[in-house]
C-alpha cells in the first residue's frame, strides 16, 4: 500500500474494488465505515458481487467479471472530457500522458457499458465521484489482481490515481490489501526468484555480489528463477526434481489442482516444514514439524508495509521446532554454517543487506513499528509512499487496452465461477478449521448461486449442486444469495474435501504469473 | 370552572385545603379541564410540572403510585437512574399502597427522586419524579399515613406520554424518537417511525410551517433543533442512496373500495394509511400529477417535482390505483363514485384564487392572473405571460412569496410585492421572506391596491393606497386604515394577486346530506372527519379551508382511521388520544418560558444554501440539505422532551 | 479556543470539546463508567455529572461540549450523592458471582463500587424477567450481569458499522437483544468494549483468572492488517486472545478470526515429531535422521541435475526473518533462484 490504513479516514472518497473488506480485512473495513459514517467520506464500490460494504455505498457498480481494465479507463475518459484531472500533477510528475489519453478516446460510456454492463449515467456518477475529489483513495485486492489481465488493472487503477493526483498525499493512494499476515515480509525479504531483499535485482550482479560477500560465497546464481505458478509445470518437465516446502499449502491453494497433485507425486523427493499434516504434506516424503506464530520470535510486516513484532508465546508442542532453527540444521547438515542466536540476530543481518530496512532495529520496534522504507536509525519510516515525488523519479502513465479473460462462458460451460474468501476462515483452512469456534460459525462449504438461476436449473435452498469446469468437478451446498450477480457463482477455496481449485483455470497474467482465480467457465447442475 | 384545592404547577404553589371556597385562590399556571370525555370529571392531574388536585377524594399517594409506574413504563431505559430507579420508587409505592410500607422508606423515595431528576439523560426522568417530590413535601401526612399502614383507595386512571413537539405537530409525529434515531445514526428507523403516521417524509421535510420548532425546548437554551430539516434529510438519505421504504400492510377484518377525491397531501396520506389496512383505494386527481395544491403552488426550488412524484409512487407501489386528468363532477359523478364505493374521501384542496375586490380585476385583461394559475403555469414549465417583464404580486402569504420567487425564475425584471400591513404581520413563513429579500424583491408594507390599470385590454400599471396600522382587530392584528390622498400607481404589466385561496365546492351537487360552511368549507365531525352523509368523509383545506400541508396530512390520516371503522361497522366515536389531545390543548404541554437548567450554546446548524445571486435565476432546489455528519450532529442537541401526563377521573 | 474554569482552574480548548475531555487535559479526573474512548459519548451511566455554577440541573461531563467562560464543579455533596445511588442502583439485583466471573479483577463496576465504599445497597426491586437470548457460539451474554452501559450497542453500531444489537423494551424491563441476528459476526467488539463479566468469550470461559494469565503481546497471524493482539497464556496454553484499546492499527478491535481463531495452536492435530515416508507409509523419526535424510537427497540431486533442479516454496505466513533465512538457504546453500511463495493465491 502507499498510505497507511487509516489514511482512509482522511479521504474525501475511497473507491473500493476487488476487495471484499468486510470479511477479507475486517478492521480496515472498520475504518472505511468509519470515514463514511462518521467523517462524511463518499464510498463507491465496483465489484461483481454485491458484498457487504455495498450497504454503506454512496454508488455501486457491478461490472462482468473481468471487465476492470474497460471501466477504469471508461472512468478516465469521462474525468478527462469533464476537465477533472489534476492537469498540473499530470504535467510536472508523470510522464506518457499524450499516449495514455489518446489510448483513452475509444472508452466512450456506451463502449463501456456494452462489455462492463454499467449503465452509462451510473459510470458517470462514479467518474464526478472519484474524479472531483481530493484527495481520494483507491483500496483493491485479489478481484482486481487474479485475473490474466491483472498487472493490467493494477496499472490502470495507477493511471486513475495519477491522474487525479492523488498519489503522494495524505488520504489518498493506491493501497492493494495484503491477504496474508506477512504477504509483504515475504516478498521485501526476497522469497521471490527474481529478487533479493528488498527487491534488489537478481540480474544486478553488484547486486549478487554484495550477497555473495555477505554470505561469505565465491558467488551467486544469475539464473533466474521459477514463479510458483511456473514451478509446478517444470516439475511435470522432469526440470524439478526436489521441493522445499515451507508453511504452504498448493494442493489446496494453486489453480488446476489434478495437476498439481501429479506434479507433486512425480517429485524424487519432497520435503514440507508444517505444524499440521497438510494435503501437500501427505505427499512429502519427509515431513518436518515447524511451529506456529505464538511460538516463535519474529517480526511481521502488514498490508501498510509496517514490520511490527512477533513474540513469543507458548513453548513449541513436542518436538516441533521453529522453523529458522530447522533451515539452519539443514544449511549445516548440507555444510554450510548458519548460526544465528536468535530472531533479533538474523534481523541484524537483514539490516546489513537491505537499505529499506536499515533502520528497522528490534530496540525500536519495542516502541514503535516502522513503515519501511527506513534506511538508517534516524529515519522515521515513511507511512507514505512517493510524497513530493515518485519513488521512481516520475510516473509512468501506461496506455492499456482491454482484454477479455482466458476463459469466458459458452453453451457447455455457461456460467463464471470466481473464487474467494469467507470472513470465518483463512486461506486453506489450515488453522481457523482446526478448532471449534470459528468452524461453528461456518461450518460447511456454500456455492454462492444467485436466486434466479437457482430457479432456472431447479436448486433450492441448501441442495448439493455440482459445479464442473474443463479440468474437474465438485459437488458443494447451494447457497442462494443475491450476492452473486446472476450468471456467476461464487465458492470459497478453503475447503480441502471440495477444493474449488480443481475447477480453476491456470492460466496466468502474462507478467505477475498470477492465476486468473475471478474468472472461469462452468456449469452447475443440480446433484442428485 | 370548579375549584382547585391544590397546586404546584410550574412551580407556583396554591394550597386551597382547608379553606373555604370563598377564600380560594386561584391558580395561574395551569387552567385544568373540567371533564376529559362527557361526563367523566377530571379530579387530579399529575405531570411534568407538578401536581393539581381538584378533588379531596383522590389519593395521593396512589396518583404518584399510578404515575411513578407510568413513567417506569415510558423510560426507555438508556440511563440507569431513570430506568432502575423508577422502577424502585414505583415499586416502594405499591408497597405503601398495599400497607406494607416501612417508614423509612419515604425518605428513601425523595432521596432517590431527587438524583433521578437531577440527572436523568431525558426529559422522563427528569420531569418524571418531580411531582412526587412535590407530593412528598405538601401531602406528607398522606404519605405518613400510608406508611403507618392506613388504607389506600384505589382511583381511576389515564396516563399519557406526550412532548411539546410531538404535541404542536398536527399528526403527532414521534418526533423525539425519530430524532433519536438519526443521532444514533439509524436512519432507516428513523424514517419508519416518520412513516407510521406520515408517508410524505421529504416533502413535508421541505415546506412544513413546523409548529414542533415553534414548540422546541432547546429554544428555551439557544435554538430550536431543526427538526424539518433533519426529516428531509433521512427521506433524502433513502432515495440517495436507492433503497425503496418496506410498508408493512396489516389487513383490518374487513377491506372495502375506497375512493379519494384528489391527490394533493390528505387524499394520498389517507390511501396511504387505508393500503395499509389492506382496502382497495382509487384517487381521483384532476390535474396531470400528484401533489395537490403542494404541487400546483410550491415551486420546485423549495420543493422539487421528483420528490412529491417519487413519494407518491411509493404509496401507489401499495396497490393505490390514482386516475389523473379526471375531475370528479365533470368527468365522474360524486354521487356516482358513492354509489361505486364503500366510502368516499373530498379531499380537493382550495384552488380558486379569492377576489382583492378591486375595480379591473373582472375585466379580462392580459396580465391578471390570478396567484394559483401563475404558480400552476410556472410548475408547468410554461411562462404565463411571456410578454409581461414587472410583476406586481399582491398578498402576503406564502402563496404571494412563491409567485414574487418564481418570477425571477422565468425571468421577470422587475417585482413587487404589495401588502397591506407590515412585514411583522405577514403569514408567508419568515425564512420565505428572508430568502425573498435576498433574492432582492422589492416589498412594499402598508400598500393596499385599488384599481388595476391597463391600456388596450392590457395591464399597464396597479393603483395602490397607503396604508396605517389602526386598532387591533378580532385576530389581534392591527387593522390597516387608508391614509387619504395617498394614492400612487405601481408601472407594471402582470398584476398577480394572491390574498388567499377558496374552495370550489361544485362537484358536492347531487349528493345528499354534505354540509358547508360560508366560507365553502365543509362540515364534518372534527373527530372523525365524517360528513352528515356517512359515505362521505372530507379533510384538508377544503374542510379547514386553506391551511398548513401536515395539518391536511393528519386530517387524511384521521379520515382513514375512521373509514376504516366505518367499513368494519365499528362506531365512529372520539378516541381517547382525541381527547387527550384537546387536554393538552388546555394544559399546555410547552411552557416558552420555562427555565431548563442546563447550558445551551450549540446553535442549530445551518443548511448550505445556493447564494442568492445565482439560484434566484433557476429552479434548482435552494436549501442543499444535510450531510450525514450534520444531520446527527443536529439531532445530538434533542433533549428528548418527553413527559408523562396522569389524570385522576371518575 | 474557549476559556473555562474547572475546579477553580482556569482551562483553554479547542470549541466542541467535551467538559470531560476538559478536565482530563487538565488533569482533572471524573468518573466514568459508559463512557469509552473510541465510542461517541453515550451518557447512560450519569457517573459523570457535574455542576455548572449558574445551571440548577448537574450535567454529563460526558455528552455537554464547553461554553466560554463557564465555571464547572466535578466534585460536591450533590454530585457524590447522584454518583453513589447510580451505582447502587445498578447492583439492584446484580448477581454477586464474582468469584466465577471472567472478568472479576479487571472490571470496572468492582473497581467503581470499590472506590465509592459501597457497602450496602438499600433499594430493592424484584428481579426482571430477561428472556434476551443475545449470544453466539462464540459470545457469551450473562443478562443479570448487564449494567446496561449500551457500550456493547454503540460500539457494534459505531465500530463495526453493523447494529446488530440494541436496546429494546422499556424500564426496568429493556434488555439488550439481538436485532438482526444475520449481521452479527461474532466478531467480539461487544465483549472487547463490555466493562463488566456480562459479555464473555464461551470458547475460554473459568479457564483463567485476569491475574493469573500472563498477556504476550504480538501480531495476528491472519490477514495483511498486522493488529496488534495480547495472547494470553496460562500453563503453556493460549487460552483467550485480547488486545488493548489504542493499540496499533486495529486501536482495540479485533475480527472473528483474530479473537477467536487461535484454538490451532494447541490443536491435537498438531505434528510434534519428524516424519518420514517408507513404502508410502509416515514413520516418525528423529531430527537427525530427518535432516540427513533431507541433506542427502537435496545434495544428489544437485550433484545429479544442478541446483536449479530443487524449488522451494517459502511461506507468506512465517516471519520474516524465516523468509529471509529460507531464500539465503535457496541461494546460498543449493544454489538456485527458485524460491517463491503463494503471495499471488
Amino acid at each position: 500500500m502507499t498510505n497507511p490504513i487509516m489514511d482512509v479516514l482522511r479521504a474525501e472518497t475511497i473507491l473500493v474494488t476487488g476487495t471484499n473488506t468486510t470479511e477479507n480485512h475486517p478492521i480496515f473495513a472498520n475504518y472505511i465505515k468509519e470515514a463514511v459514517l462518521k467523517r462524511g467520506a463518499k464510498l463507491l464500490v465496483v465489484d461483481p458481487r454485491r458484498i457487504d460494504l455495498v450497504d454503506y455505498a454512496d454508488l455501486w457498480l457491478q461490472p462482468k467479471p473481468g471487465t476492470d481494465v474497460a471501466w477504469i479507463n471508461g472512468l478516465m475518459h469521462i474525468i478527462i472530457k469533464e476537465g477533472w484531472q489534476a492537469a498540473d500533477h499530470v504535467a510536472e510528475c508523470t510522464v506518457g500522458y499524450e499516449e495514455f489519453a489518446k489510448n483513452l478516446e475509444k472508452y466512450t460510456p456506451e463502449y463501456v457499458a456494452e462489455i462492463t454492463g454499467i449503465a452509462t449515467g451510473d459510470l458517470y456518477r462514479a467518474a464526478k465521484m472519484y474524479g472531483q475529489a481530493r484527495p481520494a483513495s483507491i483500496l483493491y485486492a485479489m478481484g482486481i489482481t487474479q485475473h490474466t489481465s491483472g498487472t493490467d488493472n493494477v496499472k490502470c487503477l495507477g493511471n486513475l490515481a495519477m491522474l487525479c493526483g492523488n498519489i503522494g498525499v495524505r488520504g489518498g493512494g493506491v493501497n492493494p490489501l495484503r491477504g496474508q499476515n506477512n504477504v509483504q515480509g515475504a516478498c521485501d525479504l526476497g522469497a521471490l526468484p527474481n529478487v533479493f531483499t528488498g527487491y534488489q535485482k537478481v540480474a544486478d550482479q553488484e547486486v549478487r555480489e554484495k550477497f555473495a560477500k555477505a554470505w561469505g560465497l565465491e558467488s551467486l546464481s544469475e539464473v533466474p528463477g521459477l514463479k510458483v505458478t511456473e514451478m509446478f509445470p517444470a516439475v511435470e518437465e522432469g526440470k524439478v526434481r526436489g521441493m522445499y516446502i515451507m508453511g504452504e499449502n498448493p494442493m489446496v491453494s494453486d489453480p488446476d489442482l489434478h495437476h498439481i497433485e501429479e506434479a507433486l507425486k512425480k517429485l524424487d523427493f519432497l520435503v514440507v516444514q508444517d505444524i499440521f499434516l497438510t494435503e501437500t504434506a501427505q505427499l512429502a516424503d519427509v515431513v518436518l514439524p515447524g511451529v506456529s506464530f505464538a511460538e516463535k520470535d519474529g517480526t511481521f510486516t502488514n498490508s501498510e508495509r509496517k514490520v511490527q513484532r512477533v513474540r513469543k508465546a507458548v513453548e513449541p508442542v513436542g518436538e516441533a521446532r521453529e522453523d529458522s532453527w530447522i533451515i539452519c540444521q539443514l544449511a549445516a547438515a548440507m555444510g554450510y554454517q548458519m548460526n544465528y542466536a536468535d530472531a533479533r540476530a538474523i534481523m541484524e543481518e537483514i539490516r546489513k543487506v537491505t537499505p529499506s530496512y536499515g533502520g528497522i532495529s528490534y530496540e525500536r520496534l519495542e516502541k514503535k513499528a516502522l513503515a519501511w522504507p527506513c534506511p538508517d536509525e534516524d529515519h522515521p519510516g515513511t507511512p507514505v509512499l512517493h510524497v513530493g515525488q515518485y519513488a521512481c523519479g516520475k510516473g509512468v502513465f501506461f496506455a492499456i487496452d482491454y482484454r477479455p479473460p482466458a476463459e469466458t462462458p459458452d453453451d457447455e460451460y455457461p456460467f463464471i465461477l470466481s473464487t474467494g474468501r469467507v470472513l470465518q476462515h483463512f486461506h486453506t483452512g489450515t488453522m481457523t478449521r482446526k478448532g471449534s469456534g470459528l468452524t461453528r460459525l461456518y461450518p460447511e462449504l456454500l456455492a454462492e448461486i444467485h436466486p434466479a438461476d437457482a430457479e432456472k436449473l431447479g436448486v433450492g435452498e441448501g441442495d448439493f449442486i455440482n459445479i464442473t469446469s474443463r479440468r474437474g468437478s465438485i459437488k458443494v451446498k447451494a447457497w442462494l444469495t443475491e450476492r452473486p450477480q446472476p450468471g456467476v457463482v461464487f465458492v470459497p477455496f478453503h475447503f480441502s474435501e471440495a477444493a474449488v481449485n480443481l475447477l480453476t483455470n491456470p492460466a496466468l497474467c502474462p507478467d505477475a504469473k498470477i492465476p486468473e482465480y475471478k474468472v472461469c467457465a462452468v456449469k452447475v447442475e443440480k446433484a442428485s | 370552572m370548579a375549584e382547585i384545592l391544590f397546586s404546584s404547577w410550574g412551580g407556583e404553589v396554591v394550597d386551597n385545603r382547608g379553606k373555604e371556597p370563598q377564600d380560594f385562590e386561584t391558580v395561574g399556571k395551569v387552567s385544568l379541564p373540567e371533564y376529559f370525555q362527557q361526563d367523566e370529571e377530571i379530579k387530579a392531574l399529575i405531570g411534568w410540572y407538578g401536581i393539581v388536585l381538584r378533588s379531596a377524594e383522590v389519593n395521593v399517594v396512589d396518583l404518584c403510585r399510578t404515575y411513578m409506574e407510568e413513567v417506569q413504563q415510558q423510560s426507555c431505559g438508556k440511563c440507569f437512574l431513570c430506568r432502575i430507579g423508577t422502577r424502585v420508587i414505583a415499586d416502594t409505592l405499591g408497597r405503601l399502597c398495599r400497607g406494607q410500607g416501612r417508614p423509612a422508606d419515604l425518605e428513601l423515595i425523595a432521596g432517590l427522586a431527587e438524583s433521578i431528576s437531577e440527572s436523568s439523560k431525558c426529559n422522563i426522568g427528569q420531569s418524571g419524579p418531580l411531582p412526587l417530590l412535590h407530593a412528598l413535601e405538601h401531602f406528607a401526612d398522606d404519605f405518613a399515613a400510608a406508611a403507618g399502614g392506613a388504607a389506600v383507595p384505589a382511583g381511576k386512571y389515564r396516563s399519557r406520554l406526550t412532548a411539546p413537539c410531538m404535541d404542536a405537530c398536527p399528526i403527532h409525529l414521534d418526533i423525539p424518537t425519530y430524532v433519536e434515531c438519526i443521532k444514533e445514526g439509524k436512519f432507516q428507523e428513523s424514517l419508519e417511525v416518520i412513516r407510521e403516521r406520515l408517508p410524505l417524509p421529504g416533502v413535508v421535510g421541505r415546506v412544513c410551517v413546523r409548529p414542533c420548532e415553534e414548540h422546541c425546548r432547546r429554544a428555551n437554551l439557544d435554538e430550536a433543533i431543526s427538526i424539518k430539516f433533519l426529516k428531509r434529510f433521512v427521506a433524502d438519505y433513502e432515495l440517495d442512496h436507492g433503497r425503496e421504504p418496506e410498508y408493512q400492510v396489516v389487513p383490518s377484518a374487513k377491506t372495502g373500495k375506497v375512493a379519494i377525491v384528489g391527490a394533493g397531501p390528505a387524499g394520498v396520506t389517507c390511501a396511504y394509511h387505508l393500503a395499509r389496512k389492506g382496502h382497495q383505494v382509487t384517487i381521483y386527481e384532476r390535474l396531470g400529477e400528484p401533489g395537490g395544491m403542494s404541487a400546483v403552488g410550491i415551486p420546485d426550488y423549495r420543493l422539487p417535482r421528483q420528490i412529491l412524484r417519487h413519494e407518491v409512487e411509493m404509496i401507489q407501489k401499495l396497490g393505490v390505483t390514482i386516475h389523473y386528468n379526471t375531475e370528479v363532477g365533470k368527468d365522474v359523478k360524486l354521487s356516482q363514485l358513492e354509489a361505486d364505493f364503500d366510502a368516499v374521501f373530498v379531499a380537493i384542496g382550495a384552488h380558486l384564487s379569492s377576489s382583492m375586490r378591486v375595480e379591473g380585476e373582472d375585466a379580462g385583461y392580459q396580465g391578471f392572473i390570478p396567484g394559483v394559475k401563475y404558480l400552476l403555469d410556472i410548475n408547468s414549465g410554461i411562462d404565463p405571460y411571456p410578454e409581461g417583464k414587472k410583476v406586481v404580486v399582491v398578498g402576503g402569504g406564502n402563496v404571494a412569496i412563491d409567485c414574487v420567487r418564481c418570477s425571477f425564475r422565468i425571468g421577470k425584471e422587475d417585482v413587487n410585492l404589495v401588502y397591506r400591513r407590515t412585514e411583522k404581520e405577514m403569514p408567508a413563513d419568515d425564512v420565505e421572506i428572508h430568502d425573498a429579500k435576498e433574492e432582492k424583491v422589492n416589498f412594499h408594507f402598508l400598500t393596499q391596491p385599488i384599481k388595476v390599470l391597463a391600456e388596450n385590454g392590457k395591464v399597464v400599471g396597479l393603483e395602490c393606497i397607503k396604508m396605517q396600522l389602526g386598532e387591533p382587530d378580532e385576530s389581534g392584528r392591527r387593522r390597516p386604515e387608508p391614509v387619504e390622498g395617498s394614492e400612487f400607481v405601481i408601472d407594471c404589466d402582470i398584476v398577480v394577486p394572491a390574498i388567499g385561496q377558496t374552495i370550489d365546492l361544485s362537484l358536492l351537487e347531487g349528493v345528499d346530506n354534505v354540509k358547508t360552511t360560508r366560507w365553502h368549507t365543509i362540515v364534518v365531525n372534527e373527530d372523525t372527519k365524517q360528513t352528515e352523509n356517512p359515505k362521505i368523509f372530507s379533510a384538508g383545506d377544503c374542510e379547514t379551508g386553506p391551511g398548513a400541508l401536515i395539518t391536511a396530512c393528519a386530517g387524511g390520516r384521521k379520515a382513514a382511521f375512521n373509514i376504516d371503522k366505518f367499513i368494519n361497522d365499528e362506531p365512529l366515536v372520539a378516541t381517547e388520544n382525541d381527547y387527550f389531545d384537546k387536554f393538552f390543548s388546555q394544559v399546555k404541554v410547552y411552557d416558552p418560558q420555562e427555565e431548563i437548567g442546563f447550558i445551551g450554546g450549540r446553535p442549530r446548524y445551518q443548511l448550505k444554501m445556493l447564494p442568492p445571486d445565482t439560484r434566484k435565476y433557476t429552479f434548482d432546489e435552494v436549501e442543499q440539505g444535510f450531510s450525514p455528519q450534520e444531520a446527527m450532529a443536529e439531532a445530538d442537541r434533542c433533549l428528548r422532551c418527553y413527559r408523562v401526563a396522569t389524570i385522576a377521573v371518575g | 479556543m474557549v476559556k473555562l474554569t474547572i475546579d477553580g482552574k482556569e482551562v483553554k480548548v479547542p470549541a466542541g470539546t467535551t467538559i470531560l475531555a476538559a478536565a482530563k487535559s487538565a488533569g482533572i479526573s471524573i468518573p466514568t463508567l459508559c463512557f469509552h474512548g473510541r465510542l461517541d459519548p453515550i451518557g447512560s451511566c450519569r457517573m459523570c455529572v457535574v455542576e455548572i455554577e449558574g445551571c440548577a440541573h448537574p450535567m454529563a461531563a460526558c455528552t455537554t461540549p464547553v461554553v466560554e467562560g463557564i465555571s464547572v464543579t466535578t466534585n460536591s455533596e450533590r454530585l457524590q450523592r447522584i454518583r453513589k445511588d447510580s451505582l447502587k442502583l445498578i447492583l439492584v439485583n446484580h448477581p454477586l458471582d464474582c468469584p466465577i466471573c471472567d472478568k472479576g479483577g479487571e472490571c470496572l463496576l468492582q473497581d467503581l463500587v470499590y472506590e465509592f465504599g459501597i457497602d450496602r445497597v438499600e433499594y430493592q426491586t424484584p428481579k426482571p424477567e430477561r428472556s434476551s437470548q443475545y449470544a453466539t457460539p462464540l459470545i457469551r451474554y450473562w443478562p443479570d450481569r448487564c449494567i446496561m452501559c449500551l457500550r456493547c450497542v454503540t460500539a457494534c453500531r459505531e465500530i463495526k458499522g453493523i447494529g446488530a444489537i440494541d436496546i429494546k423494551g422499556a424500564g426496568y424491563g429493556s434488555q439488550v437483544v439481538v436485532i438482526d441476528e444475520d449481521k452479527c459476526q461474532s466478531c467480539g467488539e461487544c465483549l472487547q468494549v463490555c466493562p463488566t463479566g456480562a459479555l464473555t468469550e464461551n470458547l475460554s470461559r473459568y479457564k483463567g483468572r485476569p491475574w493469573l494469565v500472563k498477556r504476550v503481546p504480538t501480531t495476528c497471524t491472519y490477514c495483511g492488517c498486522g493488529c496488534q493482539l495480547e495472547l494470553n497464556v496460562e500453563q503453556n496454553r493460549v487460552m483467550a486472545v485480547t488486545t488493548k484499546e489504542g493499540k496499533g492499527v486495529n486501536r482495540g478491535s479485533l475480527c472473528v478470526k483474530g479473537r477467536f481463531g487461535y484454538e490451532f495452536i494447541n490443536s491435537e492435530e498438531r505434528l510434534t515429531k519428524p516424519l518420514i515416508k517408507k513404502d508410502g507409509e509416515f514413520r516418525e523419526a528423529s531430527w537427525d535422521d530427518a535432516l540427513s535424510l533431507v541433506a542427502e537427497k537435496f545434495k544428489s540431486i544437485k550433484e545429479e541435475s544442478g541446483p536449479d533442479a530443487i524449488a522451494g516454496l517459502s511461506s507468506a505466513r512465517c516471519t520474516n526473518e524465516e523468509n529471509y533465512l529460507f531464500q539465503k538457504f535457496m541461494r546460498a546453500v543449493i544454489g538456485t533462484n527458485n524460491v517463491d511463495h503463494c503471495a499471488r493465491l
